[in-house]
């Protein structure tokens, strides 16, 4: 109410009127249209690293900002692929069970199959890894998408499946002797000098970005999610939408099950247990509605990022691991508080006052 | 929540039950109410009127608490009030019913009217107490719903009677009624002024918003014309006639509202043959090309789902549908989409529209794959034809990459219909595409059906607006109880003709 828009005083008759004014940029402005695109996350990233860094300068060493942008690897891949459901309205809780059957299944097939042939091996304990993502995916993805049976009870029971499914083909126990060049190359290896781990997850952000902004797969994802009747009644095929979507975020669990086997060199049952909860936290964090159709590749990242720098920064602080849940939980609900603020500042604003890129407007709402 | 009643200075307008003087709201810098002064007088129905944007809902809001205005004061009974919230309203006496629904589907009438206010007795709700004062209540509105029919079960007036009844509990000395006829029947509307008149008598003021030009003379005392944010003109109902009203209301003369649509129909596009499915039997129905068809009846009468078959949205159990002499089978939207029908959903917000995603995303849906290679977006083209599409729709406000959520009624069937533009489509299925849509977005959906018969395509007019029907199409079908009554077409198409075929019942039919 500071400043008088100058539109008021335009042509009473909408439309009438000449060329729009054009808004100031004002920096009230910019901070607004960056927290109705990205939510409070930015801003508290930004203190989250400079409290760390004031407390604990190890903070900010190059040891630990490469531990780090390990860390981020394998939560980001995830929290992506937690995102492809959550887009579509879905939820994603086998994402961890499909982590440690993919990883169960890779170190078996690898140390079992073409002895004295590592390269072999190694290739096919991943061919058969990823297979298991996309077996998984395809589960979900028919009993969501063509039996409309709810997301959440479906992945919920694929997930508890492919857990128990890996402590039994493993017997209870990791499966170690795994080829070293696995490891060597898959694991501990940099790429132009950037962890392994790492560049995957740069992939599969170019990826994820591409494929939700620059397709027409992407763009059908969305009015899936937003509004699966009108979506339908546009001429979108729900159902290849739903399978094409689902399976690929499957078989992204699949691919960090890949890694984290590379990483430690074992294969394990009880690595993925964490990500369910932990994926949606981040995508929520990062901005991701859970009612569907909307949410941004840089918001799933930047939420597995502000998980990976509060646990890592806590930890270096020394601060007890049950302290972390309790900030973290409190965090989420902030998170989630947030994000209903911004959806009413984005919904309940006259059209003509609010748009994502560039404001256009000649004229005023009402509602 | 802080509030707090000023009571200072009982001046001038003590004879209105409320008012509002000077009131000025801005949203974000936008006046969307500008100095707005009227007096809403105890014991008559005020009428709103204006297109959408004009300001009437941002009024309302604000005498029902919902928004704070930014300037000038409500007086209530010539005291000046401040109803921050709309549970302060509601205890000032403003009692408000808005076109949501806001009941809960699966609890009882009482229950429903009790929500919020159990009454209770030693901590346990009081079921017996629920009940009286809910007969009660319906009584007092000379309602004869049963207390005990769950919500779910009532139709939509009795669903808006009961929502009045709720909105009057307590001491009502205002009520607020937002478009409450926009979903119902003709009995059903009947039954709802009946309600609206016995509160009138009782000497409530009743502020009713409605876009039906019909309605504003059987129930309206007096008029307040809104026009972007501004009050225009108030005056008793008598004193205006109706292309006063409309001319005050958009600021143009009437009569452009329908365009003439020259006939010159060309080979058969749509064709119908004796096709039944869900709630309609042997439907025969043709449009031709170049041709405006229009589909009418009463509402449930069949005629919303002759248009779901068409696009395949139901299951045809029998007969033919033929796309330009081409048998469709089962198929579903988007083949029909290919084979050059488009379908424009009577519910936008839950058929029609993504509200997540920005306006200009909701028009290319359907095309996408006009700007596809290889599975990849062309965006800039994309964009450029989309703002296009928007702009010769004149979208208001001028804003494609705004959310669907954001624009008026109007403006929102302007995203639905600009889907129709962005390819060359042979045939158009309008199913009710301007209901809730002000007159200024009617005339130009208007012009834009006129552009499509124009070049050539076949337009098929789903409608229950008997004026629209009459107006627009060159043939009409009534529809009534799933069959076709009756068809129509030059000197026949008038609303005395029309209107008794809209009852026609099977044994009468079957002789005819």
């Amino acid at each position: 109410m500071t400043q008088t828009d100058t539109r008021m005083h335009s042509s009473p008759r909408p439309g009438a009127a000449g060329p729009a004014p054009v808004p100031r940029i004002s920096a009230g402005n910019l901070v607004r249209k960056q927290f109705i695109a990205y939510g409070i996350l930015p801003l508290l990233l930004v203190v989250l690293i400079i409290t760390f860094a004031v407390v604990e300068p190890r903070f900010i060493s190059p040891t630990n900002i490469v531990n780090v942008a390990r860390q981020v690897s394998f939560l980001g891949i995830i929290a992506i692929g937690q995102m492809l459901y959550l887009i579509t309205r879905n939820y994603d809780l086998s994402n961890g069970g499909t982590v440690a059957l993919s990883s169960i299944i890779c170190a078996t097939v690898m140390v079992s199959a073409a002895p004295g042939n590592p390269g072999m091996a190694i290739l096919l304990g991943c061919l058969a890894a990823l297979a298991v993502g996309l077996a998984v995916g395809i589960a979900n993805a028919v009993l969501i998408a063509v039996f409309k049976v709810n997301s959440f009870m479906v992945t919920l029971g694929t997930g508890f499946a492919a857990t128990g499914v890996a402590l039994l083909v493993a017997g209870g126990i990791p499966v170690t002797g795994l080829p070293p060049e696995f490891s060597r190359n898959f694991g501990t290896s940099a790429i132009l000098g950037i962890p392994f781990p790492t560049f995957m997850l740069i992939l599969v952000l170019i990826g994820a970005y591409v494929l939700l902004n620059w397709s027409r797969l992407g763009r059908q994802a969305y009015a899936v999610g937003g509004n699966e009747k009108a979506a339908y009644q546009a001429g979108v095929n729900v159902s290849r939408t739903l399978v094409s979507v689902l399976v690929t975020g499957s078989f992204l669990a699949a691919l960090v099950g890949v890694m984290i086997t590379a990483r430690v060199s074992t294969g394990e049952a009880n690595i993925g247990v964490q990500y369910p909860m932990q994926s949606i936290i981040a995508a929520v964090i990062g901005g991701i509605a859970l009612a569907g159709g909307e949410g941004r590749v840089s918001g799933a990242f930047m939420g597995a990022l502000f998980i990976v720098l509060l646990n890592n920064g806590m930890d270096l602080i020394r601060v007890q691991g049950y302290v972390q849940d309790i900030l973290l939980g409190a965090l989420l609900v902030l998170a989630l508080l947030v994000d209903r603020i911004r959806t009413r500042v984005r919904i309940t604003a006259p059209a003509g006052t609010i748009s994502t890129p560039a404001l256009l407007t000649t004229d005023k709402g009402d509602k | 929540m802080t509030t707090h009643i000023i009571t200072e200075r009982p001046q001038g307008a003590a004879r209105a039950a409320i008012a509002v003087q000077g009131v000025t709201k801005r949203f974000q810098g936008f006046a969307a109410l500008r100095d707005v002064s009227i007096d809403f007088l105890p014991g008559q129905v005020h009428v709103l009127f204006g297109e959408n944007g004009a300001g009437k809902s941002t009024l309302i809001g604000v005498l029902a608490g919902i928004h704070r205005p930014d300037e000038g004061t409500i007086l209530l009974d010539g005291q000046q009030v401040q109803a921050a919230t709309p549970r302060r309203a509601r205890e000032l006496g403003i009692a408000a019913v808005f076109q949501e629904p806001a009941l809960v589907p699966q609890l009882t009438v009482a229950e429903n009217l009790a929500l919020g206010r159990e009454p209770t007795s030693r901590g346990l709700v009081d079921r017996r107490a629920g009940r009286r004062q809910a007969v009660e209540a319906l009584a007092r509105i000379g309602s004869s719903i049963p207390p005990d029919a769950y919500a779910r079960d009532l139709s939509r007036a009795e669903q808006q009677i009961l929502e009045i009844a709720r909105a009057l509990q307590g001491e009502a000395k205002v009520l607020i009624l937002d478009e409450p006829t926009a979903s119902l029947t003709d009995n059903e509307t009947d039954c709802l002024f009946d309600v609206v008149h016995t509160l009138r008598r009782e000497g409530l003021a009743i502020i009713y918003i409605t876009h039906r030009m019909g309605e504003i003379r059987r129930i309206g005392d007096r008029v307040s014309v809104l026009r972007d944010g501004a009050l225009i003109r108030t005056c008793p109902l008598g004193e205006v006639t109706d292309d006063d009203l409309v001319t005050l209301m958009t600021g143009r003369q009437v009569g452009a509202l329908f365009p003439e649509i020259p006939h010159r129909p060309g080979g058969m596009a749509l064709e119908l043959q004796k096709v039944s499915g869900a709630g309609v039997l042997e439907i025969d129905l043709q449009v031709r090309q170049g041709e405006v068809v229009g589909l009418t009846g009463l509402v449930g009468s069949g005629k919303a789902e002759i248009g779901q078959l068409c696009f395949g949205l139901a299951r045809t159990v029998s007969g033919r549908i033929r796309i330009n002499g081409q048998d469709l089978g089962h198929s579903s939207p988007s083949k029909r989409l290919r084979q050059g029908m488009v379908y424009y959903p009577a519910d936008r917000k839950h058929d029609g529209l993504v509200a997540s995603r920005p306006a200009r995303e909701n028009v290319s849906l359907p095309a996408l794959d006009r700007w596809t290679r290889a599975g990849f977006l062309d965006r800039r083209r994309e964009r450029l034809e989309t703002e296009a599409v928007l702009k010769r729709l004149s979208l208001r406000p001028a804003n494609p990459d705004a959310l669907p959520p954001t624009f008026s009624g109007g403006n929102q069937q302007k995203i639905v219909l600009g889907r129709g533009f962005t390819r060359p489509y042979g045939i158009h299925i309008f199913d009710e595409p301007t209901a809730g849509v002000d007159v200024g977005a009617r005339a130009e959906i208007y012009e834009a059906i006129k552009e499509l018969a124009d070049s050539g395509a076949a337009v098929l007019l789903i409608s229950s607006d008997l004026p629209e029907v009459i107006n627009l199409v060159h043939r009409a079908y009534v529809v009534a109880e799933g069959r076709i009554a009756g068809e129509f077409s030059g000197e026949d198409l008038t609303e005395e003709t029309l209107l008794p075929v809209f009852f026609t019942q099977h044994e009468k039919e079957q002789g005819a």
